[in-house]
């Protein structure tokens, strides 16, 4: 991958990028930093990382390095205790609701439904990205949808 | 199979796209038997999160690199580097230069000496050797203005040849220098050791040479032929020479072996 081919890569997942990094460590600045990390890594190896892999590269450290982040400051105990998303709350419409019942889960989980939902990975890509086998993305989506259901309750319900 | 306790996961995978056409005919199938699901269907279907377009990331350009610029050196100036280099240590050493010993592999050369008949004086054998050309041209000129001191006891240097045996075991090449005399008990020595090769004096006497001042020559278990030839070729020397030597008195015989040299008195 020479330069052009890694500014494109720049100008088209960046913005990307960087929201699975906002969802994932649940900070702005933090995600800043996962995005300036993850292409300065990629830039790094891009001799090694043909211009077709680029992106499954880029949020597979970013994906490591929002885990890592979000471990490290602990801020869902933060958050959870900040922020009040019991199922009680009103949340307008269903976008907002899964919003917030994201942020509920765990890291993992989160990252897991971020990269089917927003970038459209199948489980065996995510299986890739993630370090997980198929089955086992598989069940933990299932269980982190199961978790979003039963934050929000029925669908219908969602004002 | 879908069944009532497994069927949410098949609704999972179904709307996240990732039932094969087999598995999608069963899930249809089941839910056309239990039509009491389809509230569920649409409630795992609608169940996505979409991104926020508005949120993007301000500082690309920071991200953005430039490949880096690679400068690229033609063989011409390397070459006139490395000439001007060698150029100059061959100026500032000249011992680099290429000397003026023969070295032989496989084979040896002897330079002609013409040895004066037993009459002859030490004077008129120094006639009959070369005169060395002058490095400046010019110089003998000078030299012919200056006054010529007395030779009282001229040097003579018998004869000089250099050997270059090539060992076939060992592959580095062990160079000897030998001047004048080889007795005819030289033998091939696996390990150097020193061999009194010289014995001339002017007055018929054999003065005895310091152990410590005899040339060493080091002869690798080597080519056995140019090894014969060279022990032939001194031992005719050592004669002529020796018989030279007998009839010169009041003179100097200096031996020289490569940068080292012996005066026989």
């Amino acid at each position: 991958m020479n330069a052009t081919a890694y500014n494109d890569c720049v100008r088209k997942l960046s913005d990307a990028l960087y929201r699975f990094a906002c969802k994932c460590t649940g900070n702005e600045e933090s995600a800043k930093d996962v995005v300036q990390s993850s292409f300065e890594t990629l830039w790094l190896k891009r001799a090694d990382v043909p211009e077709e892999k680029a992106k499954a590269f880029l949020f597979q450290v970013a994906y490591n390095q929002s885990i890592s982040a979000f471990r490290q400051t602990s801020r869902q105990v933060q958050q959870e205790q900040d922020v009040d998303y019991s199922s009680d709350a009103v949340h307008h419409g269903l976008k907002q609701a899964l919003e917030a019942a994201l942020s509920t889960l765990d890291a993992q989980s989160r990252a897991l439904v971020l990269l089917k939902d927003y970038e459209g990975y199948s489980y065996a890509e995510i299986g890739q990205l993630t370090d997980l086998n198929e089955s086992q993305v598989k069940v933990y989506l299932f269980r982190a949808r199961k978790k979003l259901q039963a934050f929000i309750g029925k669908p219908e319900n969602v004002l | 199979m879908v069944t009532i306790e497994n069927y949410e996961e098949y609704l999972m995978m179904a709307a996240d796209g990732e039932l094969d056409g087999a598995e999608q005919i069963a899930l249809n199938k089941f839910l056309r038997l239990h039509p009491s699901l389809a509230a569920e269907v649409e409630a795992w279907d609608t169940m996505r999160l979409q991104p926020d377009e508005s949120v993007v990331y301000e500082a690309k350009e920071s991200l953005l690199k430039k490949e880096p610029k690679r400068i690229a050196i033609g063989w011409k100036p390397i070459a006139l580097a490395a000439a001007a280099v060698l150029a100059t240590m061959l100026i500032a050493f000249p011992a680099l230069m290429p000397d003026n010993n023969v070295r032989i592999s496989g084979e040896v050369l002897i330079p002609k000496i013409t040895i004066p008949a037993a009459k002859d004086t030490a004077v008129d054998y120094l006639a009959a050797l070369p005169v060395p050309q002058p490095l400046v041209p010019g110089m003998n000129e000078q030299k012919k203005n200056r006054k010529k001191p007395v030779v009282a006891r001229p040097k003579l240097v018998v004869a000089q040849v250099s050997v270059r045996t090539i060992s076939p075991i060992t592959p580095k090449p062990i160079e000897s220098s030998i001047v004048a005399v080889v007795p005819s008990s030289l033998q091939l020595q696996s390990q150097p050791e020193p061999i009194a090769i010289a014995k001339a004096t002017t007055d018929q006497q054999e003065a005895p040479i310091p152990e410590n001042k005899l040339p060493r020559i080091r002869i690798a278990q080597a080519n056995q032929p140019a090894l014969d030839m060279l022990k032939e070729g001194m031992e005719q020397r050592v004669t002529q020479i020796a018989s030279a030597a007998r009839t010169i008195r009041n003179t100097d015989f200096i031996v020289q072996i490569g940068h080292s040299s012996i005066k026989l008195n």
